[in-house]
């Protein structure tokens, strides 16, 4: 017990340094992708000011870029100060714009991962509060373990119960989705039986419902850790989810601040 | 077949419901077993008969960056939210629904997008043809496709230049 303010200082630290990680490539991204908010662009503003609201003076073409500008700028000072009343101010100003980011996307940029991200950043916002009980610090971490578990088991519970995914039919058909942009080499050696991909996608499944797990014992903790990498690093490189390999990262540290605290 | 992103969206987007939907989100990824849809367009070219339907949404290919750092994956994957959320919302709503023709909007931007950028222009047909865009269900192994949607013929001027 006496490890754990340490711990939770290392634990808060390493989300931070993480989230900024991802707060900050997410910005460079939305800033390269600025031509497609412009006039003439995909998602040019007179299409989408409707669902803006009052935040419309900031999600402008103009007013966005400096949005991100000082996305990148928090970033910094979040991975610069973790832990600090300025730390805390920078994950609350980064969960602000990652919001504005998917108002301007009309409710989100990258589905589930902006979720995640902003999940992370609030939890941290209230992990660096000054001048509160250690309490409240350990309650924005176990949040966030607690939306990362949940993350994963309702995923698994929802495939679970489609047959499709335990045929193996599922897991092929998101591998030949164009939208993905999964590297041809990957459909090309796909084997004709089903057998390899009903094995990945019940080890998937299990994987998933089992995450509760790693709150009970350190071990199980490290591998669900080993095998959540491998998932969003294997999702990464084969549909392009970079932005849930960063924001899930971010979030993983809790877990093991958390078997330590609940376990 | 859904990535998730898509769900629940039928509601016109306002700042309360994206911070709703960040504070709560429902975590069901790649759940729904039903087949992705596709924006597809062509040129309607004003001499000859019409082109060959191509896809809108094109990836970039992949490379080893790609796994922090990739934009054009974000963007690709960003239009077939557009895309996948507009058929949901075709399936649940009214066509004439005000998320629904929002989105309607942003996919027809989409497609010119795509045309601006040539993805069309492999096929045939010279500047000044019409075109035109449609969303489809492609089932492969049944070897069928189920039109939701055709746009009438779209005059090609109306395409703008971004890029």
């Amino acid at each position: 017990m006496s490890e754990l303010p340490a711990l939770l200082a290392t634990t808060i630290a390493w989300m931070s340094r993480l989230a900024a990680l991802a707060a900050a490539i997410n910005a460079i991204e939305l800033l390269a992708m600025r031509h497609t908010m412009a006039d003439g662009g995909i998602w040019r503003a007179p299409l989408l000011t409707s669902s803006w609201g009052a935040w419309r003076v900031l999600l402008g073409a103009r007013a966005f870029t400096v949005v991100l500008v000082t996305q990148l700028a928090m970033a910094v000072i979040l991975a610069a100060v973790p832990g600090t009343a300025l730390g805390c101010i920078a994950a609350a100003a980064l969960a602000f714009t990652s919001w504005l980011s998917a108002l301007r996307f009309r409710g989100n940029v990258n589905g589930g991962s902006d979720a995640m991200l902003f999940t992370v950043l609030g939890g941290l916002a209230v992990a660096q509060l000054p001048n509160v009980a250690s309490v409240v610090h350990e309650a924005g971490v176990l949040y966030v373990a607690a939306q990362l578990t949940l993350s994963y088991v309702r995923a698994g519970i929802v495939k679970a119960k489609e047959r499709s995914w335990w045929t193996g039919h599922a897991l092929a058909a998101f591998l030949a989705l164009p939208a993905y942009g999964v590297p041809a080499w990957v459909p090309r050696r796909m084997p004709n039986d089903r057998i390899p991909l009903r094995i990945a996608s019940a080890g998937l499944i299990g994987f998933e419902c089992l995450a509760p797990v790693a709150w009970l014992d350190p071990i199980a903790c490290i591998v669900v850790i080993a095998m959540a990498l491998t998932f969003h690093i294997t999702t990464a490189a084969l549909f392009g989810l970079n932005r849930f390999l960063l924001a899930w990262s971010a979030a993983l540290p809790s877990l093991w601040y958390a078997v330590h605290r609940v376990g | 077949m859904s990535s998730g992103a898509t769900r629940r969206l039928s509601i016109v987007t306002t700042p309360a419901s994206t911070l709703l939907r960040q504070l709560f989100p429902s975590w069901e990824f790649f759940d729904v077993a039903r087949l992705p849809p596709t924006l597809q367009l062509r040129r309607l070219s004003l001499q000859g008969g019409p082109g060959y339907w191509l896809g809108a949404v094109h990836p970039s290919p992949r490379r080893w960056w790609h796994l922090l750092y990739n934009p054009a994956g974000t963007q690709s994957l960003a239009a077939q939210t557009l895309v996948e959320r507009w058929y949901t919302e075709l399936v649940e709503l009214e066509a004439l629904a005000p998320a629904c023709r929002e989105s309607l909007a942003l996919v027809k931007a989409l497609a010119e997008s795509a045309l601006s950028e040539s993805v069309v222009t492999k096929v045939d047909a010279a500047e000044g043809d019409d075109w035109q865009f449609r969303l489809v269900i492609i089932d492969d192994d049944e070897g069928t496709t189920e039109v939701v949607y055709e746009s009438d013929r779209i005059p090609r001027v109306s395409a703008p230049t971004a890029r």
